[in-house]
């Protein structure tokens, strides 16, 4: 038995000897180290590789929010925080310099308490001012800000336009802005779009199948497989992660944050991809040596 | 000090607390337990109060009408505090309770018809070859998790494909979510390479990982 053992332990001392089961075990810190450089690189010095044919879903948003005639009212809901905006943020800053173009009337609002500054991060890019200091603040533009109580409170909202009565800013919602909407619920929108990482259910759920409006997002790329299971038959489309802001920047021929991010997004996946096959090629080896050994 | 200072020192706070929450790829250490520490608590300070303000707008109004019945959802959100003693624990239970079911309320309502009733047409309908495919991908993989027979004759091949499906459908999720993980560290190297003055931290920053690789590596001699 003990003899037995000692061939056991000297097979195992040559076994982690070999190149391929070193392949397979590198230091992560290794690849850590490799993923840092190889997104760095692109951002210091772009490299400009093509982003492909621009997808369905993009272009399904995109097509749709054209259509939509001048002055259509269209509700941004920014649920997102920290873990989402390098992904989401890009996308929500294109669709609202498209809408700006297009002449609609913007509803900001959040159901997260980190989605505030991001309406406001949005907001400056896209009209060049603070959102409360812009001329057509009240008239073309409204933040309702944050409602506590995630989708219970954007139902109370939805029911009732006048919910909390002021903005984000302490100002009058029945003044300018709501004061010729019909019915003063949500069933006076045109269009939803739902940015961040919280699921893209909530909004069909919650605007489109009760109230009948459209519904769009711009969903952080580790939700999007959710979303597809309503894809075409209840959103005509959503952007998907950093690729799908980079393409809207694309489609509105206003390259920004996203498209200057894809160099790295592409370069840190191929790097993946090879470690992948490295590991699977040491895997495959190890294990046929294995084999022939026994 | 001027707004121009304190957005410096913002910038260089938020510098090097992404650094130290980046020294984790390193190893545990100080520098990323007081980050974490200091990431957790401005997170929770910061929801508490913008919670807080959002529920006046939504109160204040009610009030103002003189509808003074919602005071009482004042007194059933002070029951949380509940939690902090042994004694009154028990109503802590209270504020849970109505939240869980008010949620639930407002969620069987809308999301029977929108997420079980709505997936389930949508599967049935078949119009092309994609939805044929995802009817198949449906039915094998519920019949994968379908444990109240044993699996024989064809129930064997359809959990078999049910399995495949389901491994397709993990590694979208796992390239997806990939995908989202690099946008993550894009955002954060971006902010640390071009943001004035957060790339003066770098340096710092690699200094102090190689003092202390160099103290491992003495401890360990």
């Amino acid at each position: 038995m003990k003899g037995g053992g000692w061939v056991v332990e000297q097979r195992k001392d040559e076994k982690e000897k070999s190149i391929w089961y070193k392949i397979q075990s590198i230091d992560v810190k290794w690849i850590y180290l490799i993923q840092m450089i190889v997104i760095s690189y692109p951002l210091l010095r772009p490299i400009g590789l093509p982003l492909g044919t621009i997808s369905e879903e993009t272009m399904g948003i995109y097509n749709y929010l054209n259509n939509l005639p001048e002055g259509s009212i269209v509700l941004h809901c920014v649920n997102m925080g920290p873990t989402a905006a390098a992904e989401c943020l890009p996308g929500l800053i294109a669709i609202v310099r498209h809408n700006v173009e297009l002449g609609h009337r913007l509803i900001f609002y959040t159901n997260t308490a980190t989605g505030v500054p991001y309406i406001e991060e949005a907001a400056r890019a896209a009209l060049g001012t603070e959102l409360r200091d812009h001329p057509d603040y009240g008239t073309k533009y409204v933040n309702i800000g944050y409602i506590p109580q995630g989708t219970t409170g954007f139902s109370g909202f939805a029911a009732d336009i006048f919910f909390t009565t002021t903005d984000a800013y302490g100002n009058d919602l029945k003044t300018t802005f709501f004061k010729d909407l019909p019915t003063k619920t949500a069933a006076d929108f045109d269009f939803g779009i739902t940015y961040g990482s919280g699921n893209f259910a909530w909004i069909i759920t919650y605007l489109r199948d009760p109230w009948g409006v459209p519904c769009g997002g711009g969903i952080a790329a580790g939700l999007a497989a959710d979303a597809y299971a309503y894809y075409p038959e209840k959103t005509p489309g959503f952007l998907v992660g950093l690729r799908g802001g980079a393409e809207y920047e694309l489609l509105i021929k206003k390259p920004g944050l996203a498209a200057a991010g894809m160099d790295a997004q592409s370069l840190a996946h191929l790097s993946i991809i090879i470690m992948v096959i490295i590991g699977n090629i040491g895997y495959f080896a190890a294990r046929a040596r294995g084999r022939g050994g026994e | 000090m001027s707004m121009v200072e304190v957005e410096i020192l913002v910038t260089l706070s938020a510098a090097a607390i992404t650094l130290a929450l980046f020294s984790y790829l390193w190893r545990e250490n100080l520098a990323f337990r007081i980050a974490e520490h200091a990431y957790i608590g401005s997170a929770v300070g910061y929801g508490a109060l913008i919670t807080a303000e959002g529920a006046k707008r939504v109160l204040m109004p009610k009030l103002e009408k003189g509808e003074y019945i919602w005071l009482l959802t004042v007194l059933v959100g002070l029951l949380y505090l509940g939690f902090f003693a042994r004694k009154w624990f028990f109503l802590y239970r209270y504020p849970i309770s109505i939240v869980m079911a008010s949620g639930m309320g407002v969620y069987i309502a809308r999301g029977v018809k929108t997420n079980l009733i709505g997936h389930a047409l949508n599967t049935i309908m078949i119009k092309d070859w994609q939805t044929a495919l995802l009817a198949v991908g449906v039915i094998c993989g519920l019949f994968y998790f379908y444990s109240t027979a044993e699996h024989k004759g064809p129930m064997v091949y359809m959990s078999k494909v049910g399995r495949w499906f389901l491994m397709a459908a993990f590694g979208a999720q796992m390239g997806l979510h990939v995908m989202a993980r690099t946008s993550l560290v894009i955002g954060r190297i971006r902010f640390l390479l071009f943001e004035y003055p957060a790339y003066y931290l770098i340096p710092v920053a690699f200094i102090l990982v190689a003092a202390g690789i160099v103290w491992d590596y003495m401890k360990k001699k």
